[in-house]
């Protein structure tokens, strides 16, 4: 393997086990809670707690390859480009793979637990947290781990509240707007937008990262 | 073709308002083992940063075998620099188990040898599962020298290698090291405190003080015309004059400095003025631990 591919294994190998890890604790959590309830699971998870894990999950992987994984791949010999193009090829897989489970639940779980248009709302919030990620890795790497902790902990709450508030207005016309048509298109547009800006972000931060 | 070597011109390297590297200009050969020594924070772990572009120069060039080393992955396939690990360092590197730190090392390495990492894991009895953060002084100098070495890597650096290594292990370092440079003919370049211990296996040593490099010589060229001087302070300064002097130590009316003289020359003593040679850590504190007079 060359360069990139090096990169591309490496961000691979490292994101693919910090998801599993995460995955299966929440997993583990979450049948324990099933299995004292009854096994009622929508009792015990609601809706919106997918999208909220999923995008706990991908900014505490941005937090993680801050501190951990870029510092590391520039100290073994990786140019700055392939890091960060390793980097976000892996989370933006691991964020297909996020998704790809929420299609799997929606074949196993209950009808009314996944739709169409939660997946489409999935896919623009975990979009728009790559973005978050992806100005939190820059900050963090400009100014340290500790800003890094302090944003990662913004974001998650400002990512959780507003998750909360999205799918307890649920019912209203408001979200099923948003869900569909033009409408849609725009915020899908929008959380594409966010992410892009904020990779570029990154970038520029990672190309004057130290190492230290 | 272009030869084979590491080339530095003129690398400055500045942190807000403090000027760590002054202008370094430098050529690192291709089978040899240099030993970088200097003070704490004369710049050697900045030097070798920015020679193996893990950092960026605030200016100044480095090239390895004619390409620049800055973003260019065909040059950085030649260089290895495997740095200090300490339990404090803040970017999480030490949360790590030994195994997965050796795995992420031999995916970006392109000539990783896991077989002699193994055999150097089993030499040192480390334990794979082992979290770095859990590791001895010791044992995490054992995890960069085993990077170090099975990376195979043309150009190698190592920074502090022996730091809290006891003795015994110390030896078989500089024997693993010289039994590796004189199967692959590899390039070394040891930063190190431990200067007198390793002095032996440095062909050349190069000195850094203050961000700027004050030598670069053959270690056994330099021992050679290095002198201390020392008597009756008028006996030593008739028989130093004309010459530069360093690191004057005064006791009463004798006095001892350091000479360096010309390749060849020597200085005669007599039965007022002792002339002795000097030894590399010496030399050093000579250059580098005192005022020049």
């Amino acid at each position: 393997m060359k360069g990139l591919g090096r990169s591309v294994y490496y961000w691979l190998y490292n994101l693919e086990k910090t998801f599993v890890i995460m995955f299966a604790t929440i997993s583990a959590i979450v049948a324990f809670q099933v299995l004292v309830n009854g096994g009622d699971l929508s009792a015990v998870m609601p809706q919106m707690y997918i999208p909220m894990i999923g995008s706990i999950m991908l900014i505490a992987m941005f937090m993680n390859n801050a501190v951990h994984f870029i510092p590391q791949s520039l100290s073994y010999g990786g140019t700055r480009k392939d890091v960060f193009m390793g980097m976000e090829i892996a989370i933006h897989l691991m964020m297909m793979q996020w998704m790809l489970l929420v299609i799997i639940g929606m074949f196993i779980m209950p009808a009314d637990f996944f739709s169409a248009d939660f997946f489409k709302q999935c896919l623009s919030i975990y979009l728009a947290c790559c973005g978050l990620g992806n100005l939190l890795c820059a900050g963090s790497l400009k100014y340290g781990a500790k800003i890094g902790m302090i944003l990662y902990i913004i974001f998650v709450v400002a990512a959780s509240i507003f998750i909360g508030v999205f799918f307890a207005l649920s019912a209203n016309n408001i979200v099923e707007y948003m869900s569909n048509g033009a409408s849609y298109f725009a915020v899908l547009l929008a959380a594409v937008l966010l992410d892009g800006i904020m990779i570029a972000i990154c970038y520029f931060a990672i190309r004057k990262y130290e190492v230290r | 073709m272009s030869e084979e070597k590491i080339i530095a011109r003129n690398v400055v390297k500045t942190y807000g308002k403090k000027d760590v590297l002054h202008g370094i200009d430098l050529e690192l050969e291709k089978g040899k083992i240099y030993g970088l020594i200097g003070r704490n924070g004369a710049g050697k772990t900045t030097l070798l940063s920015i020679l193996s572009s893990q950092n960026p120069a605030s200016s100044g060039t480095v090239t390895c075998n004619g390409m620049p080393v800055w973003e260019n992955r065909e040059a950085l396939d030649h260089i290895c620099f495997s740095r200090e690990l300490n339990p404090i360092t803040g970017y999480g590197q030490n949360t790590y188990k030994i195994k997965d730190y050796l795995k992420a090392a031999s995916i970006y390495m392109p000539n990783w040898d896991q077989d002699l990492a193994n055999r150097l894991i089993e030499k040192f009895e480390l334990n794979k599962k082992k979290r770095i953060a859990k590791l001895s002084k010791g044992m995490m100098s054992m995890v960069t020298i085993i990077i170090a070495l099975a990376s195979k890597a043309d150009y190698t650096f190592l920074d502090e290698p022996v730091a809290g290594l006891d003795v015994v292990m110390r030896e078989y370092f500089y024997k693993v090291l010289l039994d590796e440079f004189a199967q692959s003919g590899r390039t070394f370049v040891i930063s190190t405190h431990i200067i007198e211990e390793a002095a032996d296996i440095f062909e050349e040593v190069i000195m850094i003080d203050r961000g700027k490099m004050i030598l670069k010589e053959n270690t056994q060229d330099l021992l050679d015309r290095c002198r201390h001087v020392s008597g009756k302070t008028e006996e030593v300064d008739v028989l130093t004059s004309g010459l530069k002097t360093y690191h004057e130590e005064k006791l009463g009316r004798s006095k001892g400095v350091m000479v360096m003289l010309e390749p060849g020359k020597e200085l005669l003593g007599n039965t007022e003025v002792t002339v002795q040679p000097m030894n590399l850590q010496q030399v050093f504190v000579a250059l580098c631990g005192g005022e020049e007079v």
